[in-house]
């Protein structure tokens, strides 16, 4: 404990930027309407609550349950991934983050359509869709780790005698725990924050605090208490990210500077992975599939009603869904960019000052905290005059965008950047290269792949979406997921069938996304980097 | 915590660093740039194409609509109105009715927006209790339902539509059972009806809202002692009303529920919307279950373009935008004088004396109410 003791929290350069982007569209919104609109009596009255707690608990094992869930479904997959090389690999990565873009409000109706009678508005549907969605962040947060691990540490503890389990122990463990515990923290604020899939999975009687927070903004009028239950919501999301911190200090064991080669699956395993494969593809792919048999269905007979519609840009009484499309690509391009820029600035620094920048750690996953009703409200009453007042501007909600995104993107990036050896970066300078170009050519080289998937996840979470964008008001600019829900809620079988048309565009234009973003961030591995690798 | 000499990465030289950032945040800047650039091209949605040449006389104004997401006008019907007057209208919608209202209130003397669209007579209390809006008399005001404007006398809001929430039922059905369909609410507490009835949740939905108020009306203090028989008798409570509707009510879904809170202008809305439109209305209204919502129209209290907002108010009640209504929205229009569409009338019902209450009451009682249904109902 000696060395943490004198450990002097600095701040790096690169750390600036992202920090002034918090403090403005995070810390100050909040401050600015706690200031407002909240009294000490409100704090009393709504502690004092009986269903506050009760709420409280149930978010809690709820999350708790579908952490579990959630790596239960994912782990075969991510380790297929993470490990081995095979056809359709690509396909699988891809294939595996659509449950992560798709609009909850769809997500939820699928589901319906899909689960038994018994069990639809239960916990267990709700459990269910909450694996569903997190299967992404569990494959691409710990995959990389996977990826860059070395197995010849593996082979060497075997053959000094190690045997299974202590190999996974010693070696497997120390090395994907930091990662392991990183996705399960993110998987249980999520749910712990849960607000649509409660809602209409788990019916009216399933409360999390986050929808306790909406209701009490919106139904009842109470912004304060509100507030205030947002504030408790961070409390406890800030004790359960103390205490994943406890257990998941890195671990430098079995990383290398880049990827290891992949296994090829032969034998037995080809068998197993086949499964995997398919068994995963199918999970993910039938509710898809439901929806696309809904989009081709008007009321109970089959029909293109609803994809002639939306070619021909004429849905009814409703923005073009062609100028949906583009809005939601454009605040997913520009959410995109600044998301990355501001993620590889905080990870950059995180990662070069080591144990000093522990704190920066803690500030980047901030974002997670705030209930984005709070965050939406607070937006509104900041930024309202003069020349910031941003409300109603579309690149508004790519900002707020950037934001719930960041954590994730920085979470991703961290770990990548220590498998830059400074030595590579010292002969880079000695053979004359610029600071600039050992930068394009050595670093961000290095973490290509990792900087290609944060990519991913930030256009990933802008183009799925619904709540930030639903809440600030906009211009002509509604997005998919928006235009998706207010078609949801109106009646005719029609309009319903173009709800369903428009998601699965949503669905397949990701899809495409998705795989050529993954495809391009392989390419680097043929270029024989492996050989510069040092090793230490 | 592991004490653990971190790996020694050497220091940055702080001249790599800025240098790096200085690049990645010119090129953020660039490609912000061209996107901006790209999203000046795109016409404004209510920016007519052939907006008069001759704009030296007209003066050159926009007016900032806020709406919830369902105020869905007929694309272009602005059109005629900036002609007229050089005004242009910017829509810009920001959530549900409730949403709207609560933002409307944290930012009441400094709106989003010049004129408010949708807030109804259950949320019309609590904006009027933050000094929202600023009060205009409209000129069309003698067109106007006077019960409808007696809900502001002030005139700080002007009603612009109405609607009634009421219980839809599944007409083949009960036709298939021989059976009577519930028409009072009374008579949805009879076990005949035991499982048959779907609401949706008054936390979290409008219509669920109005059906809650509707028992109120109806019950005055025993509203809670029906829900408590209801629920006895298997009601099944869902969180949005299209949860409901399309996920629980047979003429609409592969659901098991025939009866269903829903608008007295679903029966319309499903002839309308069907491909090919059917002969007759699969579902009907219970005309005695229905509570009347009233929809007005205000002009924000702060805003810097009063005059421009006042034509706006007048444009949206009168004649031309009001017949828009019907079929864009599925609701009343409020000025009288408005003719009504053909197809709209003939599945359309109009109940005579429909449930309501007093806004005032409901905005002193909604959270105690909704505290008293939460125990009673979803406990």
């Amino acid at each position: 404990m000696a060395t943490l003791k004198h450990v002097t929290p600095r701040v790096h350069p690169s750390a600036i930027p992202p920090l002034a982007w918090l403090s403005t569209f995070v810390a100050l919104p909040v401050i600015v309407l706690f200031g407002a609109h909240v009294e000490l009596a409100d704090v009393t009255r709504v502690l004092s609550r009986q269903s506050t707690l009760r709420t409280s608990w149930f978010a809690v094992w709820m999350a708790a349950a579908s952490v579990l869930i959630t790596f239960a479904v994912a782990m075969p997959a991510t380790w297929l991934v993470g490990r081995f090389e095979f056809r359709g690999r690509a396909i699988v990565r891809a294939v595996s983050s659509v449950g992560f873009l798709l609009p909850s409000v769809v997500v939820s109706a699928a589901f319906l359509a899909l689960l038994p009678e018994p069990v639809e508005t239960s916990i267990f549907a709700v459990l269910i869709a909450h694996a569903y969605f997190n299967i992404a962040v569990v494959m691409r947060v710990v995959a990389p780790r996977l990826e860059t691990f070395d197995t010849q540490l593996v082979w060497a503890a075997r053959t000094l005698g190690a045997s299974t389990s202590r190999t996974i122990t010693s070696i497997w463990w120390p090395a994907v725990r930091g990662a392991v515990v990183s996705a399960a923290t993110v998987v249980f604020i999520y749910c712990f924050t849960s607000y649509a899939v409660v809602r209409t999975l788990g019916g009216p009687t399933l409360n999390t605090l986050e929808s306790d927070i909406a209701v009490r903004a919106y139904a009842i009028g109470d912004v304060g208490g509100a507030a205030v239950l947002s504030a408790l919501q961070a409390a406890m999301i800030c004790a359960v990210i103390v205490l994943a911190r406890s257990f998941a200090h890195d671990e430098d064991l079995g990383l290398r500077r880049t990827r290891s080669s992949l296994g090829r699956l032969t034998g037995s395993r080809r068998v197993v992975g086949m499964g995997v494969k398919i068994g995963t593809l199918l999970v993910v792919m039938c509710p898809i599939f439901a929806l696309v048999v809904a989009s081709m269905r008007v009321g109970n007979q089959w029909s293109l009603g609803g994809w002639r519609a939306v070619i021909s840009d004429d849905v009814i009484g409703s923005t073009s869904p062609l100028r949906a499309l583009w809005s939601s690509f454009r605040t997913a391009v520009v959410a995109g960019v600044l998301g990355i820029v501001l993620a590889i600035s905080m990870s950059l620094s995180i990662s070069r000052l080591g144990v000093r920048g522990r704190w920066l750690d803690a500030i980047a996953v901030s974002p997670l905290l705030i209930s984005p009703v709070t965050l939406g409200l607070g937006l509104i009453v900041t930024f309202d005059e003069s020349w910031y007042d941003w409300r109603g501007e579309w690149w508004f909600v790519a900002v707020v965008h950037s934001i719930v995104a960041f954590p994730l993107a920085v979470r991703s990036l961290v770990p990548s950047w220590r498998n830059v050896t400074p030595r590579l970066r010292d002969a880079a300078a000695v053979l004359g290269a610029s600071p600039t170009r050992r930068l394009f050519d050595v670093d961000l080289r290095i973490v290509r792949p990792a900087v290609v998937a944060a990519v991913g996840l930030i256009v990933a979470v802008s183009l799925g979406e619904f709540g930030a964008a639903s809440m600030l008001s906009r211009s002509g600019a509604e997005t998919l997921p928006v235009a998706i829900a207010r078609l949801l809620d109106r009646t005719g079988d029609i309009v319903r069938s173009q709800a369903f048309v428009l998601a699965t565009v949503l669905v397949f234009a990701c899809l495409a996304a998705l795989l050529v973003i993954d495809v391009g961030g392989r390419q680097p591995r043929h270029s024989g980097k492996e050989s510069h690798a040092p090793r230490r | 915590m592991t004490p653990r000499k971190a790996v020694t990465l050497p220091g940055p030289r702080r001249s790599v660093a800025s240098q790096m950032i200085a690049r990645l945040f010119s090129a953020c800047a660039v490609a912000l740039f061209v996107l901006g650039a790209c999203a000046e091209r795109e016409p404004r949605p209510a920016e007519s194409a052939d907006a008069p040449t001759d704009s030296v006389e007209t003066e050159k104004v926009t007016v900032t609509l806020l709406a919830h997401d369902s105020f869905l006008p007929t694309e272009g019907i602005f059109d005629e109105f900036t002609a007229e007057t050089g005004i242009t209208v910017r829509i810009v919608r920001g959530g549900d009715a409730g949403a709207l209202v609560t933002k409307a209130v944290v930012s009441a003397g400094n709106p989003e927006g010049d004129v408010l669209w949708g807030v109804d007579n259950t949320l019309l209390s609590r904006a009027m209790q933050a000094d929202v809006f600023t009060p205009y008399v409209t000129v069309h005001r003698d067109d106007i339902d006077a019960s409808a404007v007696a809900l502001s006398p002030d005139g700080f809001v002007t009603p612009v539509d109405s609607g009634d929430v009421c219980i839809n039922y599944d007409k083949k059905w009960f036709a298939d059972r021989r059976m009577t369909p519930p028409l009072t609410l009374q008579a949805l507490a009879s076990s005949n009806y035991r499982n048959l009835l779907v609401v949706s949740s008054p936390l979290t939905s409008s219509p669920g809202l109005a059906f809650m108020l509707a028992t109120i009306a109806e019950f005055g203090d025993g509203w809670s002692q029906w829900w408590s028989t209801m629920r006895d008798n298997g009601i099944l409570v869902v969180d949005s009303w299209s949860d409901a509707y399309y996920g629980h009510f047979t003429a609409a879904s592969d659901g098991e529920r025939p009866i269903v809170v829903s608008y007295a202008t679903s029966p319309p809305a499903e002839v309308i919307f069907a491909d090919p439109r059917p002969s007759e209305a699969p579902t009907a209204v219970a005309a005695l279950t229905c509570f009347r919502q009233f929809e007005f129209v205000g002009i924000l209290r702060g805003t810097k373009k009063e005059a421009a907002a006042r034509k706006l108010v007048d444009f949206l009640v009168s004649r031309r935008f009001q017949e828009d209504l019907p079929l864009t929205q599925f609701v009343w229009p409020i000025n009288r004088r408005a003719d009504l569409p053909q197809e709209f009338l003939d599945y359309s019902l109009r109940p005579e004396n429909p449930l309501s209450l007093d806004p005032a009451v409901i905005a002193a009682r909604r959270e105690e109410w909704l505290d008293q249904f939460t125990e009673v109902v979803l406990r």
